[in-house]
């Protein structure tokens, strides 16, 4: 089968001052899957996707999107199709929810504003109900869907998604990654950080794992449930 | 009150609104007070008296020419001034510091080029009183108060309803976050600039036609920025409501006892205010970096 890797990683390097998040990455996402990376707090797993986003800049590496090396500007990376769902939903709280899709569909066609603004109540009707209000009033879970159907909102190619199921009860953990599921079908290619070892890796094609920086292990969702190392670290035994 | 104090009190309102709007536009987006806006504000009024009131081309090139002059020292000023400090992630003391040396350097470039002296717009209006009702109100306080109420307006249209004003909103609420939804922070910030330095000027024109036109006139800033904490750092509504009670109440105390005494109720009912509400008649949740 040919090469369909849509996001490639290459020995990337990042430091904040003294501090080195991370050391010789290499990560490659192929075209219509869902990819996992999944890791403890600290291990560098939101320093990749901000890197990957453009907030942060390398030391070293580069990375590659869909053959081509990435802009360096955080607007035009967006512009070439991926969108980095941030931790913690990050919503603008005191915009209305409709004003929060529209800031994310910026970028996209404007004949087609309206369409995807019903797409995505489409698919989440409670935000529908609310679009009138301030994002800061949604609960946890809204918030969150908030900020999925947002990053969507600008067409992606690929989404990246930094623990959508953080914080959030186990039922609405489960309409996040049916949600997650439907998105992938949808043709978008997924980057899912989680710590929810579990979750990730029985809904990802593909995954690794980050410890202190470093890629340590990789391989597909089920080969990695099945592996001592990560049932011991990640899966409580 | 009588209706002519009270117009005149509005008017006066309305130009605080311009500079408190201008003022609360940056604060906004990078949480600081910008000190130069002051001169940028008297920079403008006096370019457009040198290219074109004192030329003989009345009100509305004059108050164009002051508009747009103030949009591009705030642009200038941005770049000069800001850019290197954000890019840097410096501490916010700087943005404070490089505003007052902005303010200081246009300052000393007005006085360089008109001393201590003083300016007069030429008389743009023929006819200097119109009467409403039994009043009979200044007509130049009838036109400032209505350009002021239709550029807050299409301000107000602009940052609720249009892209750039969503993404202006944005970039003030996270920049980091704005920037993940493919707006260029970059450009929105020096968009920010145009529309604060924008409104200076044409604060700056109407305080040159109230008053006089002298190298000191932006210190009238004070108003703008007394009134943006009244209303409430951070919230424009709050802005212009603080600026209207500023105004109406000078206009009120003025009749009362006289210009000294005004100016000094007028600050203390100020200090007054904010012992009693500290966050302003909006509350906002912003806090102050600078
Ligand atoms: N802005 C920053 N300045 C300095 N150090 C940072 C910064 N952001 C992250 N770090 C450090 O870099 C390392 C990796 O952080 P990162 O946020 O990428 O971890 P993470 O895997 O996302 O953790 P979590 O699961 O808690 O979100 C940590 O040691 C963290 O303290
Ligand atoms: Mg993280």
């Amino acid at each position: 089968m040919e090469d369909k890797t849509m996001l490639k990683v290459e020995n990337l390097s990042v430091n904040y001052g003294h501090i080195e998040a991370l050391k010789n990455v290499s990560v490659d996402v192929k075209k219509g899957q869902i990819c996992s990376i999944i890791g403890a707090n600290g291990a560098g797993k939101s320093t990749l996707l901000k890197t990957i986003s453009g907030l942060v800049k390398p030391v070293s590496g580069s990375i590659f999107f869909e053959g081509k090396p990435l802009p360096k500007k955080a607007h035009k990376i967006v512009a070439e199709g991926i969108v980095h769902v941030p931790e913690g939903r990050k919503t603008f709280s005191g915009l209305t929810i409709e004003d929060n899709l529209l800031v994310g569909g910026t970028l996209a066609d404007k004949s087609r504003l309206s369409a995807n603004l019903e797409k995505q109540y489409a698919l989440f009707p409670i935000l529908k109900e609310r679009k009138h209000q301030f994002a800061g009033t949604l609960s946890g879970g809204e918030q969150q869907m908030l900020a999925v159907a947002r990053g969507l909102m600008s067409e992606p190619k690929i989404i990246l998604l930094d623990e959508p199921s953080m914080g959030l009860a186990p039922l609405i953990v489960n309409q996040i990654y049916k949600l997650i599921g439907q998105i992938r079908d949808s043709g978008i290619t997924v980057l899912l950080i989680e710590q929810n070892a579990k979750k990730a890796l029985s809904i990802c094609d593909y995954a690794y794992v980050l410890e202190n920086g470093r890629i340590k292990l990789s391989g597909t969702g089920k080969e990695l449930l099945e592996s001592d190392e990560v049932r011991k670290a990640y899966l409580g035994g | 009150m009588s209706l002519q104090i009270l117009l005149n009190g509005i008017s006066t309102g309305a130009v605080y609104s311009l500079i408190a709007i201008g003022f609360a536009l940056v604060f906004n987006i990078l949480k600081f007070s910008n000190f130069s806006h002051g001169a940028t504000m008297t920079a403008s009024a006096f370019i457009a008296y040198f290219l074109v009131a004192s030329k003989g081309w009345g009100l509305a090139p004059t108050l164009l020419c002051s508009a747009l002059s103030g949009a591009i020292i705030g642009l200038i000023g941005e770049f000069i001034g800001f850019r290197r400090i954000l890019l840097n992630h410096s501490a916010p003391t700087y943005f404070f510091v490089s505003s007052i040396t902005l303010g200081t350097l246009y300052e000393g470039l007005v006085t360089l080029k008109t001393g201590t002296n003083f300016y007069v717009y030429p008389n743009f209006f023929d006819v200097a009183t119109v009467k409403i009702f039994d009043a009979v109100v200044s007509k130049e306080n009838i036109i400032i108060l209505a350009i002021s109420a239709v550029a807050l307006i299409i301000l107000a249209f602009i940052i609720q309803k249009t892209s750039i004003g969503r993404q202006i909103r944005a970039v003030s609420f996270d920049r980091d976050t704005a920037k993940l939804m493919g707006i260029n922070s970059t450009l929105i910030i020096q968009v920010v600039f145009a529309i604060s330095g924008f409104f200076g000027g044409l604060a700056g024109c109407f305080l040159g036609i109230k008053f006089t036109l002298t190298s000191t006139l932006g210190s009238l800033v004070v108003k703008g920025f007394i009134a943006s904490v009244i209303g409430g750092l951070g919230s424009l509504t709050g802005a212009v409501i603080g600026a209207m009670l500023l105004g109406i109440m000078e206009a009120l105390f003025l009749s009362l006892w006289g210009s000294g005494w005004a100016t000094i109720a007028s600050f203390a009912l100020m200090l007054v205010f904010l012992l009693v509400r500290p966050q302003g008649i909006a509350g906002s949740n912003v806090q102050e970096k600078a």
